[in-house]
């Protein structure tokens, strides 16, 4: 309920305060307030009248509060934080919403093909002689290559499953991965292929990273060595792998 | 103080939303931030010289570096007033000379009317190329200066830019004799 007198004391004590934009605020602050002191003397016996003028005397002099509650609300202050308020919710709106948008949509795309994989190699029909835990990562530019493991195949083929990802911070760009394309793999002795277009390989998982599989058929079975090597200027390496723990081996 | 912490606060998170947008949208605050993260996708790089840079108009513009022996072209265009993204690239490398058994090559970008290429040939001065429409309709006749490394480039070959295929059909290159050491 407005109390004209409380309203004109509230009035009197904002218009001291410079930046109008927290009047309101104060405002409302110094009504509830105000109106906890009278219902409190109310419930003490007090008349209204007498209630309201009492009330009006302990909040003090309206020109020492406002000028109280001006220095608490800096005007300078006070415009930078309107503005950058503002200019948050625009950015969000324009920046903020599509990108957490597309980080969501990639995130669900990645859990989809991740799941999907999960229960695909489950129940996948196992022609897997041996199985070589790998666990060797390269960093090139902004790109991590990491082999995860080999497989040998009963029909020769030799996958290698490889994940690509971006390092954090990277300043590349977003969609960048490292591929097997280009690289020599040889096994130490008389196998060496180029992995090309033609190379089979399977996409197990794309978006926030990738889990890919690559097929090298006609593989030694006595290899003892898996070579990948990756030639280009100063970003070449040659990754090592040997074959000799072999899970699965009979 | 608290509305100091709101606004350090705030004005991190515009970062942060902008920062991301850009992050996940390939999107730089300049041609050639846009050009140097292009580099590091395509493992290439960085170019040691960058030998044209062209403004095509329509917030299109293009770069040419030099990476070694090769070429890396690259076109952005603006998105949004401010900000650059990719149109294409190429990584061209003398490599594609020995694989096509050719001792000139060249490209040229009809959309920006912009030719290069590379002689692998030492010795030259002068390329001398025709460009052609898909028909094989002769379109002009020019010439370039080649580079001691065999590079050469241009711009505003034609003096226009076309929405259908324009190719060189023919390139020549001369020694400053005017004698021919190469051909396409």
């Amino acid at each position: 309920m407005e109390r004209e007198h409380f309203e004109k004391y509230i009035k009197d004590v904002t218009s001291h305060v410079r930046f109008r934009f927290d009047r309101r605020g104060i405002a409302e602050e110094l009504r509830e307030h105000m109106e906890d002191l009278y219902e409190d003397l109310l419930s003490q016996g007090i008349e209204a009248e007498q209630a309201e003028e009492l009330a009006l005397e302990w909040m003090g002099d309206s020109e020492e509060v406002g000028k109280a509650l001006d220095a608490e609300h800096n005007p300078v202050l006070g415009w930078i934080w309107l503005f950058c308020r503002r200019a948050l919710i625009l950015i969000f709106l324009f920046f903020g919403i599509p990108a957490l948008f597309g980080v969501s949509c990639t995130a669900l795309m990645t859990g989809y093909d991740a799941v999907d994989t999960f229960f695909t190699e489950l129940y996948a029909e196992n022609d897997v002689v041996y199985t070589v835990d790998v666990d060797q990562k390269v960093k090139i530019d902004d790109t991590v290559f990491s082999v995860k493991n080999l497989k040998y195949h009963e029909d020769g083929t030799m996958e290698i499953r490889y994940l690509s990802y971006r390092s954090p911070f990277w300043r590349g760009m977003y969609n960048s991965r490292f591929s097997l394309y280009d690289c020599e793999i040889n096994n130490g002795a008389e196998y060496v292929k180029e992995v090309d277009d033609w190379t089979e390989d399977t996409y197990h998982v794309q978006g926030l990273y990738w889990d890919i599989s690559a097929y090298l058929e006609d593989f030694p079975e006595d290899s003892q060595w898996l070579n990948i090597i990756y030639e280009n200027g100063e970003r070449s390496f040659t990754m090592e792998i040997p074959l000799t723990q072999k899970e699965g081996e009979e | 103080m608290k509305r100091k912490k709101q606004i350090v606060l705030y004005l991190l998170l515009m970062a942060v939303c902008v920062w991301g947008y850009l992050w996940l949208h390939d999107l730089k605050l300049s041609a050639e931030a846009y050009f140097r993260a292009s580099e590091r996708m395509d493992h290439v790089g960085p170019c040691e010289e960058i030998l044209a840079e062209l403004d095509c108009g329509d917030g299109k513009y293009l770069m040419l570096g030099r990476d070694g022996e090769n070429l890396y072209y690259c076109m952005m265009e603006r998105r949004r007033g401010i900000f650059w993204t990719g149109a294409g690239r190429e990584y061209f490398t003398r490599s594609y000379l020995e694989e096509y058994d050719q001792k000139i090559m060249a490209r040229y970008y009809w959309t920006h009317d912009f030719l290069f290429g590379i002689c692998t040939e030492d010795g030259v001065a002068e390329v001398s190329f025709r460009l052609e429409d898909g028909e094989e309709n002769l379109l002009m006749e020019g010439t370039l200066p080649v580079r001691e490394d065999g590079i050469f480039f241009g711009g505003n070959i034609h003096g226009t830019v076309s929405e259908e295929a324009v190719y060189p059909a023919t390139l020549i290159a001369t020694d400053k004799d005017g004698n021919i050491v190469a051909e396409y």
